[in-house]
C-alpha cells in the first residue's frame, strides 16, 4: 500500500514535470520562430524567464557572430589558390 | 541557455524544417561528428558546398555547437584533403604514393588480404577504427570480420568510454546515461567539459548549477569546472580509485546509502564492506593528498543531495586501476539509489523500433573457437568476447539481444596485445591491418611497439580524409567522406535509446567515399558481397527503420530526435542483466575470470632514479579533437605548438620559464614540448597535451612522420605491467614518472602544402 502510494506520487510528479517541460519547450520553440504575434509573445516570455544574455554562459562571439563562409572562397581554398 | 529535455517524444522529437540564414542557401539537419558528442546542428549549403554550420533551431539543442563545428566547412575544404585513392610506391614509411583508381586499389587489396588469410588464418587480419569518427560503419566492419572469421577489431574506445561500458556491465548489466537535466548533484572525475569541448554537457552542467545543483570536481589541476565547483578535491593524478574508496567508507560508516536497495537488489555487500574498511580516511587522505574533512564533505554531498550523477569520465578509463575505479563508480551509483531514477543514471536499453548496430554486427556468426583467439583474451579479458560471455543470457533476458555491443566497446581485442601480434610477439601473427577514421600510431600507448608492428605488416590499408602519420605507413590510402557529406543515424551506439538523423549536406569531393561504401567494396573484393547486401547506406537505414513505418528520408524530414517515453526502475520487472540478476558489488564475472571480484587499489611503484616528476596525459585543447584538426589554420592560431603545463614552483625548480622548450622523457620515450606555467597546476606534475603532430612537416619515417616522432605523447606511455590495468589491459596515463630537460626547438623541414595533392 505504502509502495503503491509512493509510486503514485512519483508518477504524479513525473507527469507534472513533463507538462512543465513541455510548456517550456513549446514557448521556446514558438519564440524561436518570431513570425506571428503569438511567436513574439513567446519570445518576450522566454526572454523574461530565461537567463539574461550578459549572464548566459553559452554566448560566445566566435559562435554567435560567425558569418559562415563564401562558397567561391572555399572552392578556391580547396584548390590551394588561397591561404 | 538551453531548454530542458522533456519526456514527451511527440512534442519535441518532431520539429519543423530548419531555415537557412544565408541568402540563397538550403538548410539541413545534421549531427556534428567533429568530436564524439554528436551535437545536433544546422548546416547551410550553397553552390554545392556547406557554407555554414550553426546550432540547431530546435530549442532542445540550443547552443549545442563549438568552434570546431563552426570551422568544419573550411577544415574539410583544406587543399591537402585526400581526393583520390593512393598506392605506396616506395618502401613502407617512405611517404611516397601514386594515384590509382578505386577499382585497381580494391582488386589488389582483396587479392592480398585473401592470400594473407589463406596463409595465416582469418585472425591475422586486424582492424582499428571508431564508429564515432566514421559514422557509416554502422557495425559493418564487425559484420564483415565476423563472417570472415577475425575477432581482432580494436578501437580507441578501449581507452575511452568503450571500456567503461564493458566494466559497468559487470556490475549492473548496462552502461547508464546520466539524466543531467534533472539531477541535483554532479561529480566530475577529472573530466572538464567547456564551452568548446563537449558543449552540450557543459551547458547542462551549468544550467543545473544555475538551478541549484551541486558540483563536485576531482582533479589534480584547478580546471574551469573545478573553479566553479562546490567542492574541489585536488587529488594526486591516478589516485581516483583511492578517493572513491574513501567516499564509500564515509557513506557506509554513516549509513548514507539506500539500505532497502542494498538489501533487495545487491549481492556482495558484506564482502564490499570488509574491503572498504581497508581504507580509513587517514589512509585515503595520504594516498590522494586531500584533506579528510574535504573527502568526507564530498561523500556526504554525493550521498545526500541526490539524485546524483557520476557522468562518464575518461580519467578512470586510462589508468592502472581502471577496472576498480570504474567499478567503484558503479557501486556508488547503485548503493546511493541513483540507478534508473529521474535525475540519476538511466538504463535506457535499445529502442525497440529501430534495428541496432549490434544486430548488424552479427557476433553470433563468429565461431566460438575464433572468439577465443581474440587477442588479449587470456591475460586481459574484460572487454573481449570471453570477458563478456557470462552476460549473453542476462542481456537476452533483460535487453532482448544476446550480444549488445554498447559504445562499440564490449567485444574488442586488446590493442596492445594486437600490436604485439603485429610485431611478431603474440600467440600468432597479425599480418594485415586496416584502419578507418583512426590514427592508430598516435592513439594508443607504446608508440614504438605500434610502429614496429606496422612496419612488420604485409598489408596496411587506411581509409582517411588526410595523410595522417599512420596513413603514411600504409600500402593504400583511400579517400574518405566527412560528416557533411553523408547521411547518418545515431543512437550513440547503444548508450541511448534515442535516435537522431543526420542529413547529407553536400556531395563528397573528388573520389571520397563513405565507410559504408569502402566496406561494401571490401566485402566484394573478398568474394563475400552477400555479407553487405544493401546497395546504399540509405537502403540500410530504411531496413533499420522498417518497424517505424518510415523510410530514412521520412525519418530525417520529420524527426530531430526519435525516442519513446522513458521508464524508470525497469529492473523491478526484469532484474538486472547480470548473472545473479542483481547489482553485483562483488563481481561473479571477474571472479570466474580469475581476478579479484572486489575493487582494489594498486599504489604507485617506486619511480626510476632521476625521474622525479609525474606526467599525466590524455587531455586535449578545445580546438582539436584527439589527433585531428591540426591542419585548420584558425585552430592552430589558438594552439600553434604542443604544450606541457607546469606550476610556478615546479617551473622555477626546473629552471624553466613560460615559452621555453623542453624534452619530456619517460622510460618509454622522449618528446619536445613548449612550457606553459599555470597557476592551477599541482606541484611536481607535468600535464601533457594529447595527439600532437604537424601536418605541415615532412612526411615519411625518415622525416619523422610529420612531427609525430618529435611531439606525440603516445611515445611517453608504455605497457609495463606496473603501469597497466590487468583486467582490461589498459595503459596508465595518469601519473607516469618523467623528467624534463631544457632544449632548443629546431625547426623541422616542411612539405609544400599543395605539393602533396594528387
Amino acid at each position: 500500500m505504502i509502495v503503491q502510494s509512493i509510486r503514485s506520487a512519483r508518477d504524479i510528479g513525473l507527469r507534472w514535470l513533463e507538462r512543465k517541460l513541455g510548456l517550456v519547450t513549446w514557448v521556446a520553440g514558438r519564440g524561436s520562430r518570431n513570425a506571428t504575434a503569438l511567436d513574439k509573445a513567446c519570445r518576450w516570455l522566454a526572454a523574461v524567464l530565461l537567463m539574461p544574455p550578459g549572464e548566459d554562459f553559452m554566448r560566445d562571439p566566435l559562435i554567435d557572430e560567425h558569418p559562415g563562409f563564401d562558397p567561391d572562397e572555399l572552392e578556391a581554398y580547396s584548390r590551394g589558390e588561397t591561404a | 541557455m538551453p531548454a530542458t529535455v522533456p519526456f514527451d517524444a511527440e512534442k519535441v522529437g518532431k520539429s519543423r524544417r530548419p531555415v537557412a540564414t544565408k541568402e540563397g542557401a538550403t538548410a539541413q539537419r545534421a549531427l556534428c561528428a567533429t568530436c564524439d558528442i554528436a551535437c545536433s546542428v544546422g548546416t547551410e549549403t550553397k553552390k554545392g558546398r556547406v557554407v555554414k554550420v550553426r546550432a540547431s533551431d530546435n530549442p532542445l539543442f540550443r547552443d549545442n555547437i563549438c568552434m570546431k563545428g563552426v570551422y568544419a566547412p573550411r577544415g574539410f575544404a583544406n587543399p591537402n584533403r585526400l581526393m583520390h585513392p593512393m598506392k605506396r610506391v616506395g618502401e613502407r614509411g617512405s611517404g611516397k604514393f601514386e594515384r590509382v583508381t578505386w577499382d585497381e586499389a580494391m582488386a589488389d587489396i582483396g587479392a592480398r588480404l585473401k592470400a594473407i588469410i589463406a596463409k595465416y588464418g582469418p585472425e591475422s587480419w586486424a582492424v582499428s577504427t571508431s564508429q564515432w569518427n566514421t559514422g557509416t560503419d554502422c557495425g559493418l566492419s564487425r559484420r564483415l570480420m565476423n563472417h570472415i572469421g577475425s575477432p581482432n577489431w580494436i578501437s580507441g574506445v578501449a581507452l575511452c568510454a568503450g571500456n567503461t561500458a564493458a566494466v559497468n556491465r559487470l556490475t549492473y548489466g548496462w552502461f547508464p546515461m546520466g539524466d543531467f537535466n534533472n539531477t541535483n548533484c554532479i561529480v566530475l572525475i577529472g573530466h572538464n567539459p567547456t564551452r568548446h569541448s563537449w558543449s552540450p554537457i557543459y551547458s547542462m552542467i551549468r544550467t543545473r548549477q544555475a538551478r541549484g545543483a551541486k558540483l563536485i570536481v576531482l582533479d589534480p589541476r584547478k580546471s574551469e569546472n573545478a573553479a566553479r565547483a562546490d567542492i574541489w578535491l585536488p587529488l594526486k593524478a591516478g589516485s581516483d580509485t583511492a578517493m572513491l574508496f574513501g567516499w564509500l567508507k564515509v557513506i557506509i560508516d554513516e549509513k548514507l546509502y539506500d539500505a532497502q536497495f542494498v538489501r533487495d537488489w545487491t549481492v556482495g555487500w558484506e564482502d564490499l564492506k570488509r574491503r572498504v574498511d581497508e581504507f580509513p580516511l587517514s589512509r585515503v587522505a595520504e594516498l590522494t593528498g586531500c584533506k579528510e574533512a574535504d573527502i568526507r564533505a564530498a561523500a556526504r554531498m554525493y550521498a545526500t543531495q541526490g539524485p546524483s550523477l557520476i557522468p562518464w569520465t575518461p580519467i578512470t578509463d586510462q589508468q592502472r586501476n581502471s577496472t576498480s575505479g570504474i567499478r567503484l563508480q558503479t557501486i556508488l551509483r547503485a548503493i546511493c539509489g541513483n540507478l534508473d531514477v529521474v535525475g540519476g543514471e538511466t538504463l535506457q536499453g535499445l529502442n525497440p523500433d529501430i534495428i541496432p548496430e549490434t544486430v548488424i554486427e552479427a557476433h553470433e556468426v563468429l565461431p566460438e573457437e575464433q572468439k577465443l583467439k581474440q587477442l588479449g583474451t587470456e591475460d586481459h579479458p574484460v572487454f573481449t568476447y570471453r570477458g563478456q560471455d557470462a552476460l549473453r543470457e542476462p542481456m537476452k533476458r533483460v535487453w532482448g539481444h544476446e550480444y549488445v555491443n554498447q559504445v562499440v566497446g564490449c567485444y574488442m581485442a586488446n590493442p596492445n596485445s594486437t600490436f604485439k601480434a603485429m610485431a611478431g610477439k603474440g600467440p600468432y601473427p597479425v599480418k594485415a591491418f586496416v584502419f578507418m577514421g583512426n590514427n592508430p600510431l598516435l592513439s594508443y600507448a607504446n608508440m614504438p611497439l605500434i610502429l614496429e608492428g606496422m612496419m612488420n605488416q604485409e598489408l596496411i590499408v587506411a581509409h582517411e580524409q588526410f595523410m595522417t602519420p599512420s596513413a603514411q605507413l600504409a600500402d593504400y590510402v583511400l579517400p574518405a567522406d566527412s560528416w557533411l557529406e553523408r547521411p547518418w543515424m545515431s543512437d550513440m551506439f547503444g548508450w541511448m535509446s534515442a535516435s537522431r538523423p543526420s542529413e547529407k549536406s553536400m556531395e563528397p569531393p573528388g573520389e571520397c567515399e563513405s565507410t559504408f561504401s569502402f566496406l561494401k567494396r571490401l566485402a566484394g573484393a573478398l568474394d563475400r558481397p552477400e555479407v553487405i547486401p544493401w546497395e546504399s547506406v540509405e537502403e540500410l537505414y530504411d531496413w533499420r527503420l522498417e518497424k517505424t513505418g518510415m523510410s530514412f528520408e521520412e525519418f530525417s524530414k520529420n524527426y530531430e530526435v526519435y525516442f519513446n517515453k522513458p521508464r524508470y526502475k525497469k529492473y523491478e520487472q526484469t532484474g538486472f542483466a547480470t548473472p545473479s540478476g542483481k547489482v553485483e558489488l562483488k563481481s561473479s564475472i571477474l571472479e570466474d575470470l580469475g581476478f579479484d571480484p572486489l575493487p582494489y587499489f594498486r599504489e604507485d611503484p617506486p619511480a626510476p632514479e632521476g625521474f622525479d616528476l609525474m606526467l599525466f596525459t590524455g587531455v586535449r585543447e578545445d580546438g582539436f579533437f584527439q589527433t585531428g584538426h591540426r591542419h585548420i589554420a584558425e585552430m592552430r592560431a589558438k594552439n600553434p605548438e604542443p604544450v606541457c603545463f607546469l606550476s610556478k614552483k615546479t617551473a622555477k625548480k626546473q629552471g624553466l620559464r613560460e615559452g621555453d622548450w623542453v624534452e619530456v622523457e619517460s622510460t618509454t620515450g622522449t618528446v619536445s614540448m613548449k612550457v606553459s606555467v599555470r597557476d592551477g597546476m599541482p606541484n611536481g606534475r607535468v600535464r601533457i597535451l594529447h595527439g600532437w603532430w604537424k601536418p605541415e612537416l615532412g612526411r615519411g619515417l625518415e622525416a619523422g612522420l610529420s612531427g609525430t616522432m618529435t611531439y606525440s605523447d603516445a611515445q611517453l606511455t608504455g605497457d609495463d605491467p606496473d603501469y597497466f590495468d590487468q583486467e582490461q589491459g589498459i595503459p596508465h596515463f595518469k601519473g607516469v614518472p618523467c623528467k624534463l630537460t631544457k632544449t632548443v626547438h629546431l625547426p623541422v623541414a616542411t612539405d609544400e602544402p599543395t605539393a602533396v595533392r594528387a
